[in-house]
Parts: structure tokens; C-alpha cells; sequence
């Protein structure tokens, strides 16, 4: 997810990049898993949980259902969301199309499709309460059930947790 | 010695400029804060205080403090006292005999009516009328003036006064000052403030001023802010001592540290322009919804001959303004700047220029310009967010109350 729609609001002082700094990520080691119990991760037995470098993350289930939420690191550099939508049920998403937005206070954010599939059903706990997905990005504040479309299972691109971790550590 | 001495007189603003902050995850996270950015002296404190930096204006300044979210923040400061760092904007200081002349030219103020240690908003015009930047003005004396302008209009407000002030020649002087400058804003700012000095601050109203002393120092203490709650700036020479007194302040357990992304959220709510946003070039004082920093005897008779007077006194004359400053409020996603404001039959009819979720309110709140007579309150309009439609509707400002001491 995450690709800032607010345009740049610095007009006046084209220096200013506004990237927010945040603390270390040693400091911030994250554990890259599903809530136990949540609802994504208890759909099933097995799932493969795998990562994006849009901080997504997709838990594929054997029956060909995947859930998609956004990271722990993700929603921490949020701030506290205030309104998240997602596509309907039925919907068919391409890969790299926005399927939905999470909103702070101060800023909104695309959610960034990681391949194609059609929402099976949209978080509705979520958009009701924006606050789960501070409190539980990897668990009931996932954002859609959806099916990946026909061919689209290919999830060449994704990352393992170890991988995603690595691209957090380098990716500043 | 004479400049530290001229330094200590320092003029306090009002307000501070801050930017609609961009959350751009993808390079979010680093490790140090850029060492090009400039720092105020507050800045050590910051990082004692575990902040979140930001570059703005190219100082590096703290958005978010640990353990305080957005939300947080901000209602803390409607609730009880926010500390902010705005040593970042810059003060002047403005004499010599035609320092009224001079200020009168380029702003369309009427300072001469001015009382002694009061202030005004006002702005900087182009020979067009256009804003250069917005600006407290507070007047000390005669000819005597401090002037605090936003941190990102830095350099070219510099560039603007010296290109004005030649035919001036040395009947002006324009001085800068450097130092800490702390806003204290919240309904326990009085109390929390007052704690430091004998000065009975119940005698300084909303819009004044004071040389007010803090244990043998005397600092400048302006009364107003950028949230529309009562509270102060204060103006301390010494990059030591105003972080001395910002952690002596933050002792009290009223009073906590708080960042741009809660004074952007505050200053929306109390209705307030942000330059570059709200403001700039391209719009007349009229046009932008600020007729009142037209002084009533600078609209007629011999005092008329301010920078782009005559397209701002015509359009006041004549109403010819065709667009107008508004509030919205709506449902769903938030406005964010750039926006299309349509009418009912879908055809646009403005632009948002700031908006969020309003922490007070709950609700959505935006600003934005719209075509007359869009501009009625209660006027039905939608804002096409991520090519829905959303309903939206004109609503007076503030959306939240001033609570000014009066």
C-alpha cells in the first residue's frame, strides 16, 4: 500500500521533501506474523504469509482465498487512521490499481493491488472502525478477502518475511 | 553588545506556517536527520523528546513527539496546553522615520490607528495586489515595529523587502532576529505560563504584547496563536535559555511537546490560512476572504496608495470578486488539497486547499475556493475524491470556536 495521494503541499518552499524520519528499525524489529485467532489466520489450517515493498502483506489459503492487509510498520507510520475504504465485493482489481485507501489525520494512502484478483468481501469491521487497523494490521483490521484472478496466482515479486525484512533494513 | 541588546526586544508572532504533512512510506524510515537542514534552537530538545522530523522550509522540524499520536496531540491542546517550537519564522524588526511609511506601502494595515503593543495580521502585496506572504505586524512606538513572516517565504520576503525598502534609502532599517521563540497554546497556557513570573498576564489581552520578567529576564510575550485557543508566544533571545525554559514548562503536567502535525490539524479547525496553500500571488486579500486587513482609512482619502490598491479597493467597491474562501464539511474520505469542488449539476465550481479529519469535530473538515454564489453557507456541493462523488456542504468558519482572552 501506500502511495501518498496528498499532492505536495510545499509549493512555497520546493526544498522541503517532507519524509518524515522514524526511529531506527533495530529498534523496531517487528514480528512478521498473523494475530493467532484473527481471522485471517484462522480460515484455515495453512497459509503462506508473504510481503510487498508497498507494505502489504497476503495470507494465500489453500482453498485459493488470500487476505491482504498492511504491515505493523506500515500502519505505525501511519498514525492513527481515520477512514479506510475498499473496492466492493465482485470487484476485479489489476495488479498496481489502487483497491482502496487508509486515511490519517493529515494524509491519504493508496493501497496498491500485488497482483490481479476480485474482493471477495471487504472489511466492513474496518471501515467502521479505522482504529483496528492501528491496533491489529495483521489481524481483524485486514482490509479484503479476495480470490486471486485466474493465472494471477504468480506471486513472483512478493517477499518472504525474512526478504521483507531485509528490504525494510535497506530500503533507506 | 548593542545587537544583543537590540536582540532582546525581539517581536513575537502570532501564528506559524505549517505544511500539510506527507506520510511518503516508501522512504519513510532513516536514520539521522539530514545534515543540511538548518535547526532552531530548540532543536536539541526535540531530539531529547524522541521526535519525528520533517523538513519544512528546510529546517529539520519535529511533527510528532513519541508516545503522542496526531489525535493525541491535538486535543490535548483544546483540552489543556501544547509547547511549539516556532523559531523557525522569521522576525524583523522595522524603524527609522519612514518605517510606518514604508510598512504602510507594502501592507494594506493601518498601523498609524495601530495602538502601542498591539498587533495585526496583515499581508505582503505585489504592485499587483498580490500576497506575498501573510505576516503579524505589532507595533512598539513610533516608526517602531516587529514583524514575524513564515519560515517558508523566507527567502523571498527577504529578496521582496530589499527590492522595496531602496527608495527608502536610510530613513528605514530592517533588522532580522534569531532566538527561540515558544508558542504556548491551551486553556492551561495562562496558568502554566504564569507560574514563571510576578507579571499578572490576566493584563495582556488576545493581540497584545509585553515585556514580561522571567526571574531577571524580561522576554517578549504576545498573546494569540495559530489554534484558536488562548495562549501565547514568547520570544527568548538565548538558544540556552529557551530551551531551559521550554523543559521548565514542559514540567508542568499540563503541558506537553506538540508538533506540526497537530498545529496543521488546529489552525484548520480555527478557520486559519496556511500561505501556499490558502494563500498566494495569484489572490488579492479580497479575494482570499481577508477584506478586514484592508484598514478602514486605507480604503479611501489620502492614505489609499498601498501596493496593488487599486484592483484591491475596486474589487472591495464593487464586489467584482468572482470566487470565494470557504469551509466545507462532508462524509467519507477527507478533502485533501487539489480537490474538484463540483455543483449539483457536476460542473466545477472551486478547489480544495486544505482539509483532514477534524479530531475536535469528528467529522470532515476543508477549505477551499468556489466560484460565487457557491460560497452561500448551506450551499449543497460535491467533492470528487478518487472519481466518486461525495456530498459536501458550505458551513461557516471556525469550525470550532476561538476561545480568545478577551
Amino acid at each position: 500500500m501506500l502511495r501518498t495521494l496528498a499532492r505536495s503541499s510545499l509549493r512555497f518552499a520546493p526544498r522541503a521533501t517532507m519524509a518524515p524520519t522514524m526511529a531506527p528499525l533495530t529498534m523496531m524489529r517487528l514480528n512478521h506474523t498473523l494475530i493467532k485467532g484473527s481471522i485471517p489466520d484462522k480460515y484455515s489450517n495453512k497459509y503462506t504469509l508473504k510481503f510487498t515493498e508497498d507494505h502489504d502483506w497476503v495470507a494465500f489459503h489453500e482453498d485459493g482465498v488470500a487476505f491482504i492487509g498492511i504491515t505493523k510498520y506500515a500502519a505505525e507510520a501511519l498514525g492513527d487512521a481515520t477512514f479506510v475504504e475498499v473496492e466492493e465485493a465482485g470487484n476485479e482489481i489489476e495488479k498496481d490499481d489502487a483497491f482502496g485507501n487508509v486515511e490519517s489525520v493529515k494524509a491519504t494512502n493508496d493501497i496498491i493491488a500485488p497482483f490481479d484478483f476480485e474482493v471477495v468481501e471487504s472489511n466492513f469491521d474496518v471501515a467502521d472502525t479505522p482504529s483496528l487497523i492501528n491496533k491489529e494490521p495483521n489481524g481483524n483490521g485486514y482490509l479484503a478477502k479476495v480470490k486471486p484472478i485466474e493465472g494471477a496466482e504468480e506471486t513472483e515479486g512478493l517477499l518472504t518475511a525474512e526478504e521483507y525484512d531485509e528490504f525494510l533494513k535497506n530500503a533507506h | 553588545m548593542l545587537r544583543v541588546a537590540h536582540f532582546s526586544r525581539a517581536a513575537v508572532s502570532a501564528r506559524a506556517a505549517i505544511p500539510t504533512t506527507r506520510v511518503a512510506l516508501q522512504r519513510v524510515a532513516r536514520y539521522s536527520v539530514d545534515a543540511n537542514l538548518k535547526k532552531t534552537p530548540l532543536f536539541p530538545l526535540h531530539e531529547k523528546l524522541d521526535a519525528q522530523f520533517v523538513d519544512y522550509a528546510g529546517f529539520a522540524m519535529p511533527v510528532l513527539y513519541k508516545g503522542t499520536t496526531h489525535i493525541q496531540s491535538h486535543n490535548w491542546v483544546r483540552e489543556k496546553a501544547g509547547l511549539f517550537d516556532v523559531s523557525h519564522m522569521l522576525q524583523h524588526r522595522f524603524s527609522g522615520p519612514a518605517a510606518t511609511e514604508f510598512l504602510e506601502k507594502i501592507t494594506p494595515a493601518d498601523l498609524q490607528a495601530l495602538q502601542p503593543f498591539t498587533s495585526t495580521l496583515s499581508v505582503l502585496l505585489t504592485p499587483e495586489g498580490g500576497i506575498v506572504d501573510d505576516l503579524i505586524i505589532s507595533k512598539h512606538g513610533e516608526n517602531d515595529f516587529y514583524v514575524v513572516t513564515n519560515a517558508g517565504c523566507r527567502d523571498k520576503d527577504l529578496a521582496f523587502l530589499a527590492k522595496e525598502s531602496e527608495p527608502f534609502g536610510d530613513k528605514l532599517v530592517h533588522d532580522t532576529i534569531g532566538g527561540g521563540l515558544i508558542a504556548l497554546q491551551g486553556p492551561e497556557a495562562a496558568a502554566a505560563l504564569q507560574k514563571f513570573t510576578n507579571y499578572d498576564l490576566s493584563q495582556i489581552k488576545f493581540g497584545q504584547s509585553a515585556w514580561v520578567d522571567f526571574g531577571g529576564n524580561k522576554y517578549h510575550v504576545a498573546r494569540g496563536g495559530y489554534t484558536g485557543e488562548d495562549g501565547f508566544e514568547v520570544s527568548i533571545p538565548d538558544d540556552a535559555a529557551s530551551v531551559a525554559f521550554a523543559e521548565a514548562l514542559l514540567e508542568n503536567d499540563n503541558v506537553i511537546a506538540v508538533g506540526l502535525a497537530a498545529r496543521d490539524s488546529l489552525r484548520l479547525e480555527a478557520g486559519m490560512c496556511l500561505y501556499g496553500h490558502e494563500l498566494s500571488e495569484e489572490l488579492t486579500p479580497v479575494e482570499a476572504g481577508l477584506t478586514w486587513v484592508v484598514g478602514k482609512a486605507r480604503r479611501s482619502g489620502d492614505r489609499t496608495g498601498f501596493n496593488g490598491s487599486d484592483k484591491i479597493l475596486a474589487q472591495i467597491k464593487d464586489k467584482s470578486a468572482t470566487k470565494a474562501r470557504v469551509g466545507l464539511f462532508n462524509d467519507g474520505p477527507a478533502p485533501r488539497e487539489g480537490v474538484a469542488i463540483l455543483n449539483e449539476a457536476g460542473e466545477k465550481v472551486g478547489v480544495v486547499t486544505s482539509g483532514c479529519k477534524s479530531p475536535s469535530l469528528n467529522k470532515n473538515i476543508g477549505m477551499g475556493y468556489v466560484n460565487k454564489p457557491f460560497n452561500k453557507s448551506g450551499t449543497k456541493l460535491t467533492l470528487d475524491i478518487r472519481n466518486k462523488k461525495r456530498p459536501a456542504e458550505v458551513v461557516k468558519m471556525p469550525f470550532v470556536p476561538h476561545k480568545y482572552f478577551k
